[in-house]
């Protein structure tokens, strides 16, 4: 099927009296490919971790023990896997929504896939190395910190040079959400990032800052890298994908605009719910919850005008797996911001903190929505971007989809479990006021769960293997579409 | 017909050889493995960045070339091979 086959949104259908514009496919065909690649390392990195917490005796040597290998595994997942699915997925939008080709020719977006990836190459060597600023997701060194910057300086003058050069007068909503993201996580970025290094010529520095300052800078930024990065860029692939899926226009355009200003506006006020019960004071921990709580009302609205997309197209599930991703991810999505102002409240908080009921809920959003959102659009994308007539497989997508809703189950079931279990343990008192157990005795207790994590994150990386054989099995044999069905719009 | 973007290939390409320079310049000085490591990926990534450019630059000759050739080949035959 063609682009020409799907009904786009009604602004994308109009006709465009200045003749074809030949898109920049090249560089969302790279950035694909880089994802998918990223995915498999971002998930074998986490089974090998699980695997370590399970059996502490694989923490094989320095270079691969849980501290070092940890923040491979998360950065390898948000901002490798993750970030080149964002950077692929914007040009193609941008490009499609504004019907014009990307702005820097293919000089600048080359070189952001290139540095993107340099920096991804160097953040992992580095923390195998041991060269990290020890802050949650923001773990790169300095001279790395310099480099990304120049980067996404690069992406965001592409971005913003693309939307100018627009033939078409309205700027599509998905467009916000990814302009939304790449200035808030350029504006994250640079403040989180103000460090002194100790000499020009070595990997280590220092922050700028110091004690509950720096503390709660680390989770403004840590949080909105969830809320803008992971969320907000998302919601820019939902609000394009599932329209396009689905063949249907979204449910309420009203509502997205609502939803986009109501959560950039709530989410970046979120983060000091990071610090209960620290020495931040009560009144910033407070706010940090409140704005968590009102986070709940523009979440939910994007979660059902996502679902409600499917008005009248719910049949296509049945036949289209690949949409089945995208309409599970607004499932997860709805769920883990229901579950995340749950854990925001301070009382909540005070059970939850510290426990690996923290570990289930990040997996059910990285997971569940930002993993299964990529998958859907990534499946309605490959067929597009090689200009063949389908994908290899549809059946082989099917089993994707259950094993990695089963692997995803599997691993949040079992942290929910395991992560109150700890909660409960930690704080039981006997009835002289000692502590009920001794922290060895919760390690042991949730030894059971950390196995069924372990099979969880097993499947969901044999769904990932899956996927990239389809997708290798339809860029290598899939049937080119003729070049007279091409879209007349379409090249690169 | 010349190439719109070698300009801007060559301003890259010029950033490229000042991001080499660094490397070495970091390798030589680095105090620690990991600047070592980062200096050397970053004079890796410089000069396989230029390749990546020269290579660029001269398949756009190329088809610029092979254009050439067609459009005269077409001219002769509309005018029967008479200049």
């Amino acid at each position: 099927m063609t682009d020409l086959a799907i009904s786009a949104p009604a602004f994308e259908s109009r006709e465009v009296a200045t003749g074809p514009v030949i898109y920049n496919d090249a560089i969302v065909r790279k950035f694909i490919v880089a994802s998918l690649f990223w995915g498999i390392a971002a998930f074998l990195a986490g089974i090998w971790l699980a695997a370590e917490l399970t059996y502490p005796a694989l923490n094989l040597g320095e270079y691969i023990n849980f501290g070092r290998l940890r923040p491979l595994h998360t950065s390898a997942g948000i901002f490798a896997f993750g970030g080149n699915a964002l950077l692929g997925t914007s040009f193609w939008v941008v490009q499609r929504t504004g019907r014009a080709r990307l702005f820097g020719g293919t000089v600048l977006p080359d070189f952001v896939f290139w540095g993107y990836n340099f920096f991804i190459v160097n953040a992992a060597l580095g923390y195998l190395l041991g060269a990290t600023q020890g802050r949650e997701y923001a773990e790169p060194e300095w001279y790395l910190d310099i480099w990304l910057t120049i980067v996404w300086v690069t992406y965001l003058v592409i971005f913003v040079g693309t939307l100018m050069r627009r033939r078409e007068p309205h700027i599509y909503v998905a467009n916000w959400f990814y302009l939304a993201f790449i200035i808030t996580v350029a504006m994250l970025h640079l403040c989180n990032n103000v460090a002194i290094p100790v000499s020009f010529f070595g990997a280590k520095s220092y922050s700028y800052f110091a004690g509950v300052q720096d503390a709660l800078l680390e989770w403004w930024y840590g949080h909105n890298a969830v809320g803008f990065f992971l969320t907000a860029g998302f919601l820019g692939m939902m609000y394009y994908f599932i329209p396009k899926a689905a063949e249907r226009p979204i449910y309420s355009y009203r509502l997205s605009i609502i939803h986009f200003w109501a959560l950039i506006f709530l989410y970046i006020w979120a983060g000091p719910h990071h610090l209960h019960w620290t020495a931040l004071p009560d009144w910033a921990q407070t706010l940090g919850m409140v704005f968590s709580i009102m986070l709940w009302m523009p979440s939910w609205g994007g979660m059902i005008n996502g679902l409600m997309t499917l008005s009248g197209a719910w049949d296509k599930l049945r036949t289209d797996p690949g949409l089945r991703f995208s309409v599970t991810a607004v499932g997860f999505y709805g769920m883990s911001t229901f579950e995340g102002p749950v854990m925001s409240i301070r009382q909540v908080n005070a059970l939850s903190h510290y426990t690996d009921w923290t570990i289930g809920h990040v997996h059910s959003g990285v997971l569940g929505w930002v993993a299964f959102i990529v998958y859907g659009s990534v499946y309605w994308l490959v067929p597009r971007l090689w200009k063949v007539k389908e994908l290899y497989s549809q059946r082989l997508v099917a089993w994707h989809y259950w094993i990695a809703t089963l692997g995803i189950v599997f691993y949040i079931t079992s942290m929910w479990v395991a992560g109150i279990m700890e909660g409960l343990m930690w704080r039981a008192f006997d009835r002289l006021g000692f502590l009920q157990y001794s922290f060895i005795e919760s390690v042991v207790a949730v030894h059971p769960f950390y196995v069924i994590r372990l099979l969880g994150g097993v499947l969901f990386l044999t769904g990932a293997l899956i996927m990239v054989f389809n997708v290798w099995k339809t860029i290598r044999d899939g049937e080119p579409v003729p070049a007279n069905l091409r879209p007349a719009v379409v090249g690169g | 017909m010349t190439d719109p973007e070698s300009g801007a290939r060559a301003a890259m390409g010029l950033v490229m050889v000042v991001l080499s320079i660094l490397g070495v310049v970091l390798i030589k000085n680095a105090v620690d493995l990991p600047m070592s490591v980062f200096g050397t990926t970053l004079f890796i990534f410089g000069g396989c960045y230029l390749i990546g450019l020269l290579r660029q630059h001269y398949d756009a000759i190329d088809r610029a070339g092979a254009r050439s050739r067609q459009a005269n080949a077409a001219a002769a035959k509309m005018t029967g091979g008479r200049k």
